[in-house]
């Protein structure tokens, strides 16, 4: 399995101001994975409740859409303006 | 034929050398193609899908140009599979509704992979008449 993107960035530009940003979204991944435990067990009791959930393959599968997402951009201009995505 | 394999055959039809050690040679001039050339790469599978679009709003113009791995569609189609068939036939009709022929619940990995495999060696180009473009292709 491929590890999520662990870097965004983004670079956004108008005419009257310019950002650039780098992004640690392998913090954001470390802290959601400490928030998300508690909604993890209450997947799985749903997952109980309604047996067609596969939570394991939900979750197989969120983190392998997350792992395939590295390499995506995004580059959106126009004159004057412009807004940048890169996942890596 | 270079140079070197010239000489070579030349040797062997002078019968100064014998065949096997005009084949020794012949190996030891390396896997070189003939003329030179070094043999090409057989052709990368595609990774990612790009979509680049030029176009006007009002009389301002855009560009968005996106690029998506094929890796990524592929794990969504698998995604897609683990729908409740409640939610397939909703999403089915939604795409009815705006015109869009597609089972969800027939999407399979498989049938994607033969897409992409054809996605590698196709370009859509469409001009639009006030010099708008979309350009859809795999790299």
């Amino acid at each position: 399995m491929r590890l999520p993107p662990l870097v965004a960035r983004v670079r956004v530009r108008t005419p009257r101001h310019a950002l650039r940003l780098w992004l640690p979204l392998f913090l954001v991944w470390a802290l959601l994975a400490v928030l998300l435990l508690p909604l993890l067990l209450v997947l799985r009791i749903a997952a109980l409740v309604v047996p067609r959930w596969s939570l394991l393959a939900l979750v197989r599968g969120g983190c392998a859409v997350l792992g395939e997402a590295r390499g995506t951009r995004v580059l959106v201009e126009r004159p004057g303006a412009e807004i940048f995505v890169s996942l890596s | 034929m270079t140079e070197e394999r010239l000489r070579i055959l030349n040797l062997l039809a002078e019968g100064k050398i014998d065949a096997k050690e005009a084949a020794g040679l012949l190996d030891a001039l390396g896997g070189a193609a003939p003329g030179g050339a070094s043999a090409q790469p057989a052709a990368a599978s595609p990774r990612y899908l790009r979509v680049l679009v030029e176009g006007y709003e009002g009389d301002q113009a855009g560009k968005v140009n996106v690029r998506v791995p094929l890796d990524l569609v592929r794990t969504g189609v698998r995604l897609a599979a683990l729908l409740p068939p409640g939610v397939q036939e909703q999403i089915n009709q939604a795409l009815q509704r705006n015109g869009v022929e597609l089972d969800v619940s027939k999407l399979r990995a498989e049938n994607l992979e033969e897409l992409v495999e054809h996605l590698g060696e196709l370009t859509v180009d469409v001009d639009g008449a006030r010099g708008e473009k979309v350009r859809v292709f795999c790299e």
